[in-house]
C-alpha cells in the first residue's frame, strides 16, 4: 500500500515492474492530487465530527445500559440484554432502505445528523455488550460499601464505578470510533452533496470515476485515511487490549 | 424499586435509539420481504410466495451454498489460527504491546478501503502475487476469475480482517485461566498436549463459543469484501446473501425479494442467538 | 432526544459533551437544523457521476451554476461514483427525498418510472429546437407512450487497439476497421504469440453486457424480441456462443474476471492490442501525458454474419414525482441541452460524450482528433444492450443480473456445453420477462 502510494502514474501502469521497488522517482504526486485536487481535509473533517461525536453517544448509552442491566435488580433485565445485543445481528445491507425513510421523515437527509443519529445503532449493541463484561469484574462489594456508607446508588456509580471503568469506556470509544470511522453504506445511502461526505463515501466519488481508477490516490488515501485511526488506537494499546479481555472473559 | 427505576431510565437512551432506528426498520424489512414492493412503489401482499421463488431459483440456492462455504472455512481457520495465534501471543513477555498493536492493525484498517488494496493484490495484470510467483517460476494463478481460486481469494481476505480479533478475545479468556489449573497439571505428571486438551479448552469454550457465533453471524452478512473484491462473480459463484440482495433488491429495485434474501440468514442468527444465550446461562454457572 | 436521559455526568462527560456540541455547532453552522422549505432561495440539485475525464465535472459546475444565476436560485450537482449510483436512487426513491434531476442510465428510467415525472414536453422542445432525435434515445427514454427520462448524452463503444501491435503482424489501423469476427479470429494467434494478445471481458459487469450484445447483434441472435418474448434459443446464439469460444482461447484466461476498469489497465499497460471500450484509455493516457497516446487508435467493431454494430451506453436525466422544483429542473435540462452549452459539454469531456440529439453534433473535436474519427459519428448501426427488447423494468432487470454475459463465460470457461448454457439463460429470462 504504502509503496504503491509513492509511485507515479506512468510506471504504475507497466506491467512489468515490481510491485515492491519504485523505479522511476519517488514521487510524492498521489499525495499532493489528493489533498489539492479533492476535498480530502474536508471528508476527513467530518468523519473526524461524526466519529466524535457518535463514540460519545455510544459510550454513554451503552455505559448506562450495560451499568443497569450489569448490576440493577429489575424484571427483565436479561432480556433487555439480550434484546440489545441481538439487534447488532441485523445487517446495515438488510435496514438502510427502510431506514432512509426514518432519515427523511426526520428530515435530516444529506446533513451529518443522519450519520450522527443511525451510526450508534451499530455501536450501542457491541457497545453494550462488552461494558457489561466489564461491570461484571467489578466486584460487587464495591457498591455495597458506599451505600452502607450512606450513598445511593446512582451516587455510588458516578463516584465509584465510572472512575474504574476508565479502561472499559475506553475500550467502548475506541471500538466506536474506528467502526464509525471506516463505515460505508449509511454514509453513503444518507448523504449526497460534497461538503457533507465522509472519508470512505469522498475517496470513492473522486478516485473511481466510471471504468478508470485512480490507484496510486486511492492507495495514498487509504494510508492517509488509517492514519488518525492507528494514531488514536496505538496511543491506547494498552488499555485497550486489558479493556477487551475483561469484558471478553466475564461473559 | 427505585432501582427498577432508575434502571429503566439508564437503559432508556439504548433502547430508544435501538428502537427506533434497528426494531422499526427491520419489521418494515420483515414486511416488505412478504409483499412484491418495488422501490418508490408499494407491492401487492404475497405473503411467502417470495421465498418460495427464491427457493426454486438456482442463483439463489448457488449464493446459499457459497454463504455455508465461505462461513465455514473461514469460521474454522480463524478459529484454529486464532487459538494459534492467541497461544503466540500469551508467550510473548509483557511489554508487547508494539506486537498486539499490531497484529490488531487489519481490524482496524476501514474495510471498504483495505478490501480496495486486497483486491489489487488479485488483480489480473498487477497481483503481487503473481509477480512473486513468476520470479520463482510458477505459473500465475487466475485468483478472480476461477471459482475455486475466487473463493480463496474472499476467504483469505477474511480472515486476514477477523483473525485478530478472534486472536484477542481468545488472549483474553486464556489469560484468565489460573495459573493454580496449570500448575495442578503439571504436578499431575500431564504432557502438553493434555494440559491444553483436559484444562485449557474446556475453560476456554464460553469465550471461544461467544466468539465463534459471533464470527459465523458477522461473516455469513458480509458484504464489502464480496462486494469490492469480485461483486459476486465469476458466475455468481462467490455472492452471499447480502451482495446478492444489493443487486436484485437494489439495482434491480425488486426490494421485497431482496429482503426476503437477506431474511433467509435468519434461522442462523435465531440459531446463534439461542446457543449464546445458553452459552451465557452456562458460564453464569461456571463463574 | 437523542441524549441520555440521566442527569447525572460526571463533570468530566459534562464537558467533553459540551465541547463536541459546540465543535459541531461551529464548524457545521448551516446543517445543523434539519432544512425546512425556508424562505429563502429554492434550491435545484442535480445527482451526476464523477466524469473522469478532468475539465468535464468542473465545465459541468459551471454551467449548472450559470443557469441558477439566470433564473436566481441556488443550483448545486452533486458528484458520486457511477458503482454507487444505483443505491443512492434506490434510497431516494424509498425516502421520496433527494435530488431533482437524477441520472438514469440505461432502462432505469423505465425501472422507476412511477416515480418519475413524466418529460414529453420538453423531450418535444428539444427535438424542435436541436432534433431529431436518435433512435436509441427514443428506445430508452420513449416508454409507454411517455418520456420518462431525457437522454443528455451518450458513449459508443468502438474497438480500441494499439496500432504498434496491429503493425508488427502487418496490419494498419484502417484494415482493422474492415475486420469480420473471422479475420479477428485469423489474427488473435499471431497477437498471442506476440504476447500482445486481444480481450474481451466475460463477465459480470457492464462491458461484459455491451460486449455480449454487441456479439449477438452481429450474429443475428437477440435476447428477445421487441414484444418481450424470449428469443436467446436460438441457433444464430449458438453460433455466436461457439465463435467466442473459440476466440476466448487466444485471450488471456482472467477475462472472466474483469471488471470495467480491467480492461483500461489492459490497453494501458501495453499488454493488449485490442479490446473494446469507449475512449477512456485514450483520454487517461492523455490526461497523464502517456507514450501510449500515441499509439491507441479506435475503430469500429468486427462484422459478423448479420452486420457490423456499435454499442451505446445512454446518460439520461429524469426528475423525480417528488421534487418541489419540477418546473425548475425541466428548464435546467432545456439548458443543459442547448446547442452551445452541449458543445462545451463535448470539449470539456474530449469528445467522450456524444449527442443523442442530431443538432447537438456541432463540435469539431471528432475531426480534429485523428482517434476520434471512426468514434463520431458511426456509420454502423448504434444500439443499446438489451435491444430489441423492450424498455421495461424486466429488461432491465436482465442487464443487471449480467444474463448473457453469464450464459457466454460458463459456455467459455467449460462449465457446461453451449446447448446447457442457452437453456440456462432461456429459464432466468424466462422467469424476469415472465413476471
Amino acid at each position: 500500500m504504502v509503496i504503491t502510494s509513492l509511485k507515479s502514474n506512468t510506471e504504475l501502469y507497466n506491467v512489468s515492474a515490481s510491485p515492491f521497488a519504485i523505479r522511476e522517482g519517488v514521487t510524492l504526486e498521489q499525495f499532493r492530487l489528493l489533498l489539492k485536487d479533492t476535498a480530502f481535509l474536508l471528508w476527513m473533517g467530518n468523519s473526524t465530527i461524526v466519529a466524535l461525536v457518535v463514540t460519545l453517544i455510544s459510550v454513554t448509552a451503552s455505559t448506562l445500559a450495560a451499568y443497569a442491566v450489569a448490576r440493577l435488580r429489575f424484571r427483565r433485565a436479561q432480556l433487555f440484554g439480550m434484546a440489545i445485543f441481538l439487534t447488532y445481528l441485523v445487517p446495515p445491507t438488510l435496514l438502510f432502505i427502510p431506514l432512509s425513510r426514518v432519515v427523511a421523515f426526520f428530515g435530516v437527509s444529506d446533513s451529518l445528523w443522519a450519520l450522527i443519529l443511525t451510526y450508534p445503532t451499530f455501536l450501542i449493541p457491541f457497545g453494550t455488550w462488552l461494558q457489561m463484561g466489564y461491570f461484571r469484574t467489578i466486584p460487587k462489594e464495591l457498591e455495597e460499601c458506599a451505600m452502607v456508607d450512606g450513598a445511593t446508588r446512582t451516587q455510588a456509580l458516578v463516584r465509584i464505578i465510572l472512575p474504574i471503568s476508565i479502561p472499559g469506556l475506553l475500550t467502548v470509544a475506541i471500538f466506536s470510533f474506528t467502526l464509525a470511522w471506516g463505515h460505508f453504506i449509511y454514509a453513503l445511502a444518507f448523504i449526497s452533496s460534497a461538503p457533507q461526505k465522509v472519508l470512505p463515501v469522498g475517496i470513492a466519488t473522486e478516485l473511481i470515476r466510471g471504468d478508470v481508477f485512480f490507484w496510486g490516490a486511492l492507495m495514498a488515501a487509504a494510508l492517509l485515511a488509517s492514519v488518525p485511526v492507528v494514531i488514536v488506537y496505538s496511543l491506547f494499546t494498552g488499555r485497550f487490549v486489558a479493556g477487551l479481555t475483561a469484558g471478553a472473559t466475564k461473559y | 424499586m427505585r432501582e427498577a427505576r432508575l434502571a429503566y431510565i439508564l437503559i432508556a437512551p439504548a433502547v430508544l435509539f435501538l428502537a427506533i432506528f434497528v426494531a422499526y426498520p427491520f419489521i418494515m424489512a420483515l414486511w416488505m420481504s412478504l409483499t412484491s414492493k418495488r422501490l418508490g412503489v408499494g407491492g401487492a401482499f404475497v405473503g411467502l410466495g417470495n421465498y418460495l421463488r427464491l427457493l426454486d431459483d438456482d442463483i439463489f440456492r448457488q449464493t446459499a451454498w457459497n454463504a455455508v462455504l465461505y462461513t465455514g472455512v473461514a469460521v474454522a481457520i480463524k478459529t484454529v489460527a486464532g487459538l494459534a495465534l492467541a497461544m503466540g501471543l500469551a508467550k510473548l513477555s509483557r511489554g508487547a504491546q508494539l506486537i498486539r498493536a499490531v497484529v490488531l492493525l487489519p481490524w482496524v484498517i476501514p474495510i471498504s478501503l483495505s478490501a480496495l488494496a486486497w483486491w489489487w493484490m488479485y488483480d489480473p495484470l498487477y497481483s503481487v502475487f503473481n509477480w512473486v510467483l513468476g520470479q520463482i517460476g510458477i505459473h500465475k494463478i487466475p485468483w478472480l476469475s476461477n471459482p475455486t481460486w475466487a473463493r480463496v481469494a474472499i476467504i483469505t481476505t477474511n480472515i486476514w480482517r477477523g483473525l485478530p480479533f478472534y486472536g484477542l478475545c481468545i488472549l483474553a479468556g486464556l489469560l484468565a485461566i489460573p495459573r493454580e489449573l496449570y500448575e495442578a497439571a503439571e504436578t499431575d505428571g500431564a504432557g502438553r498436549v493434555a494440559t491444553f486438551w483436559y484444562v485449557t479448552l474446556p475453560l476456554l469454550r464460553p469465550v471461544l463459543g461467544t466468539v465463534v457465533l459471533y464470527s459465523v453471524v458477522m461473516t455469513i452478512s458480509d458484504f464489502e469484501t464480496i462486494y469490492l473484491i469480485t461483486r459476486g462473480g465469476p458466475r455468481n459463484t462467490t455472492h452471499l446473501f447480502s451482495t446478492l440482495a444489493y443487486q436484485v433488491g437494489l439495482v434491480g429495485t425488486e426490494i421485497g425479494l431482496g429482503a426476503a434474501i437477506v431474511l433467509f440468514i435468519f434461522p442462523v442468527l435465531a440459531v446463534a442467538a439461542f446457543l449464546l444465550i445458553r452459552l451465557v446461562r452456562q458460564s453464569e454457572q461456571i463463574a | 432526544m437523542k441524549r441520555t436521559g440521566s442527569k447525572r455526568f460526571t463533570r468530566r462527560e459534562f464537558v467533553k459533551t459540551a465541547g463536541a456540541a459546540a465543535l459541531s455547532a461551529a464548524i457545521g453552522g448551516p446543517m445543523v437544523l434539519p432544512r425546512k422549505a425556508s424562505a429563502q432561495k429554492k434550491t435545484v440539485s442535480v445527482l451526476h457521476w464523477s466524469h473522469f475525464v478532468p475539465p468535464f465535472n468542473p465545465e459541468l459546475q459551471r454551467q449548472v451554476e450559470e443557469w441558477g444565476k439566470l433564473r436566481g436560485v441556488e443550483a448545486r450537482i452533486d458528484f458520486i461514483a457511477v458503482r454507487d449510483l444505483a443505491a443512492k436512487l434506490a434510497a431516494e426513491a424509498e425516502a421520496r427525498k433527494g435530488h431533482d434531476i437524477v441520472e438514469t442510465r440505461f432502462f432505469t428510467g423505465a425501472l422507476y418510472r412511477a416515480n418519475l415525472a413524466p418529460l414529453t414536453d420538453v423531450a418535444q422542445d428539444l427535438e424542435k429546437t436541436a432534433g431529431p432525435w436518435l433512435d436509441i434515445a427514443k428506445y430508452v427514454g420513449f416508454v409507454g407512450g411517455e418520456w420518462v427520462d431525457i437522454p443528455w448524452y451518450y458513449y459508443s463503444i468502438p474497438a480500441n487497439i494499439n496500432t504498434d501491435h496491429w503493425n508488427k503482424i502487418g496490419m494498419s489501423s484502417e484494415d482493422v476497421a474492415k475486420l469480420t469476427w473471422d479475420g479477428l479470429l485469423e489474427a488473435a494467434p499471431k497477437l498471442q504469440a506476440n504476447k500482445t494478445p486481444v480481450g474481451m471481458a466475460i463477465s459480470e459487469c457492464s462491458d461484459g453486457n455491451d460486449n455480449m450484445f454487441t456479439v449477438l447483434w452481429s450474429f443475428g441472435a437477440s435476447m428477445a424480441d421487441a414484444q418481450g418474448n424470449v428469443t436467446i434459443n436460438s441457433p444464430q446464439t449458438a453460433a455466436a456462443i461457439e465463435y467466442v469460444k473459440k476466440l476466448a482461447k487466444f485471450m488471456p484466461e482472467d477475462i472472466m474476471a474483469w471488471d470495467d476498469s480491467s480492461n483500461n489497465r489492459f490497453m494501458l499497460s501495453g499488454a493488449g492490442s485490442w479490446s473494446p471500450n469507449a475512449p477512456s484509455v485514450w483520454a487517461v493516457a492523455k490526461k497523464d501525458n502517456m507514450p501510449i497516446q500515441a499509439k491507441i487508435d479506435h475503430v469500429p467493431m468486427p462484422a459478423g454474419p448479420a452486420g457490423r454494430f456499435r454499442n451505446a451506453l445512454p446518460v439520461n436525466l429524469g426528475i423525480w414525482k417528488f421534487s418541489p422544483n419540477i418546473d425548475l429542473a425541466k428548464d435546467l435540462i432545456r439548458y443543459l441541452l442547448k446547442k452551445e452549452n452541449f458543445e462545451k459539454q463535448v470539449e470539456a469531456s474530449w469528445g467522450y460524450n456524444l449527442p443523442p440529439l442530431v443538432g447537438n453534433r456541432t463540435s469539431k473535436i471528432w475531426t480534429r482528433e485523428k482517434a476520434l474519427r471512426y468514434y463520431e459519428p458511426p456509420k454502423e448501426p448504434v444500439y443499446v444492450s438489451g435491444y430489441p427488447a423492450p424498455p421495461n423494468p424486466a429488461t432491465q432487470i436482465a442487464l443487471n443480473l449480467y444474463i448473457i454475459p453469464t450464459m457466454f463465460a460458463k459456455a467459455v470457461s467449460g462449465e457446461t456445453s453451449t446447448a446447457k448454457a442457452i437453456e440456462w439463460a432461456e429459464k432466468q429470462l424466462k422467469r424476469i420477462y415472465g413476471s
